[in-house]
């Protein structure tokens, strides 16, 4: 579903300064998020302070990406051409148990609330780093 | 702590005049200070006073960059003596409104025109989403879920799971509401007729989120004037009485899906310091970008149990003329349309409408209090701002 377009059209690759680290981590394959390094607080989405202690040192460190899905839904329309071109396009929210809300693409088209997930974070054909949400008994596959 | 953490003080002796509701149109070629500009005008014109008369400007528009508040002076010719931009989207009218009583009630502006206008080019609703805040640019954009269409639909999904909700019950809300905009001249799908068939036969947008659930982004202006209630006396103007007004941003932050907003947190008191409940109110107008946003604010405003919004737009009418709860009664968004931050402003300025006997067609018979509440601000999975007002007729025409 993510590569297999002859069109033009890529996902979008705009980020912040602070979300180009997500990409970075990306091309290792590596869930790298903020953590603070005075309270220990997972932080996502990328910002300049701990959500929790606002301390400014936060490491990109490897999280770990196990978590469950709290809502799953199909897009059937998208203002970017590119997810326009592959609707339906399955988006679920994932709570990791680290602690962080994140928003991912479904590796599978039906991925309820409650379904058991890791996070993976890849590069996209714009090498911008994106979370796939893989149910758990499918991960490493 | 508690005892230095004094009570809001009342918002006795404000009267908020001249409701406006201006040019709302599909899409428009001009910028935003035509439509803010504009109802200011006839504001001003309703008011019979003169435009220098006006010494405080409380806006909120999205289109409006580069300029913002301060070039508005400029572009009016005006010389205000106090200024405020509210960024707060669908919770800025109720926003607004709160910052100007202060100032009025403190002495540091006679007049406040509060406003909210945004116009609608063509494009401009993509590059606002596109880059609606960092969060969004790294954590939603990039998941194909621009704009507040997918985050909402994650949301009702986790609604309907945990409610019961069906998508007929979103259906009688927008049904009643096309019904209410067949009775407003200014709703820009009030010619339209809506059945439950077409609602639930409509194309699919994210999840449980159909066409009919949308909002349609469009331009126009909303507004009203702040002054004292002498002064109001003093230039015989209708009035309406603000009896108490709250906010509170980002609660509930810990829930996983938002299942409610800040209201829970203070509605008790605000019905407290109005002196009156929820049964004390004769029309309501909540923010409703989608109807589950709706089905919340109906809930978290005590007209229900939490999770029994369904229930209860089953068993009341939420027509202006069904004698149940008239609800969103020029329309609201979902058929008068969505004109930027102006919608924050919409729930708001009809309200007054009503409370003042000039609604036309959609009048609710003997309207005397009204519920208003604000929503806003899709920073990344849910929106942070809530706001409420209670009014009350002051004088009639």
């Amino acid at each position: 579903m993510s590569n297999s377009t002859q069109s033009p059209n890529k996902p979008p690759a705009k980020r912040t300064a602070l979300g180009e680290n997500l990409s970075r981590a990306a091309a290792n394959a590596e869930l790298r998020l903020q953590h603070c390094q005075a309270c220990g607080h997972w932080n996502y989405p990328p910002r300049e302070v701990c959500g929790e202690c606002l301390v400014g040192e936060l490491a990109w460190d490897i999280c770990d990406g196990s978590g469950e899905v709290l809502a799953g839904v199909a897009l059937h329309n998208s203002f970017e051409p590119y997810f326009a071109e592959h609707l339906p396009w399955p988006l679920v929210s994932v709570k990791l148990q680290a602690g962080p809300i994140v928003y991912a693409h479904g590796a599978e088209a039906d991925l309820p609330a409650g379904t058991a997930v890791t996070i993976e974070n890849r590069q996209d054909s714009s090498g911008a780093g994106v979370f796939w949400a893989q149910p758990l008994n499918r991960a490493g596959d | 702590m508690s005892r230095l953490n004094q009570k809001p003080a009342s918002y006795e002796g404000l009267a908020l005049v001249c409701p406006q509701s201006f040019g709302y149109a599909k899409s428009s070629a001009h910028g935003a200070s035509y439509f803010i500009g504009q109802t200011l005008g006839h504001m001003i014109h309703q008011a019979g006073i003169d435009k220098a008369e006006v010494d405080g400007l409380a806006i909120s528009s999205f289109s409006l960059g580069p300029d913002s508040v301060i070039s508005l002076c400029q572009h009016f010719n005006l010389s205000p003596r106090y200024l405020e931009q509210l960024p707060f989207g669908g919770a800025s009218g109720v926003i607004a409104l709160r910052r100007a009583a202060r100032a009025v009630q403190m002495g540091d502006a006679n007049i406040v025109a509060c406003i909210g206008g945004d116009t609608n080019q063509p494009g401009s609703f993509g590059d606002l989403i596109a880059d609606f805040s960092t969060f969004t640019r790294d954590a939603s954009y990039p998941y194909g879920a621009g704009g507040p269409n997918a985050a909402f639909a994650l949301i009702t999904q986790h609604y309907m799971e945990q409610s019961g909700a069906t998508r007929e019950d979103f259906g009688r809300i927008a049904l009643a509401q096309r019904h209410n905009a067949n009775h407003y001249p200014g709703a820009l799908l009030g010619h339209k007729s809506l059945t439950m068939e077409q609602y639930l036969n409509a194309r699919q947008i994210a999840g449980p989120v159909h066409m009919f659930d949308c909002v349609m982004p469009c331009a126009g202006g909303e507004g009203f004037l702040l002054m004292s209630e002498a002064r109001a006396k003093h230039l015989k103007l209708p009035y309406v009485r603000l009896l108490a007004a709250d906010e509170l941003h980002n609660a509930h932050r810990q829930d996983p899906v938002q299942f409610r907003g800040g209201w829970t947190e203070y509605i008790d008191e605000l019905y407290s310091r109005a002196d009156c409940g929820p049964e004390d109110i004769d029309l309501l107008q909540t923010y409703d970008d989608y109807p589950a946003i709706s089905m919340l604010q109906m809930e978290d405003l005590g007209f229900c149990q939490k999770g029994e919004a369904p229930d209860f737009v089953r068993n009341t009418e939420l027509t202006f003329d069904g004698r149940g709860l008239p609800h969103n009664t020029s329309g609201g968004q979902l058929s008068v349309g969505q004109a930027g931050s102006a919608a924050g402003f919409l729930g708001l300025v009809e309200a007054m409408r009503q409370l003042l006997g000039s609604a036309g067609n959609n009048q609710v018979a003997s309207a005397e209090r009204a519920l208003v509440s604000g929503f806003g601000m899709i920073n990344y999975d849910r929106g942070l701002c809530s706001a409420a007002a209670i009014l009350q007729t002051g004088a009639k025409v």
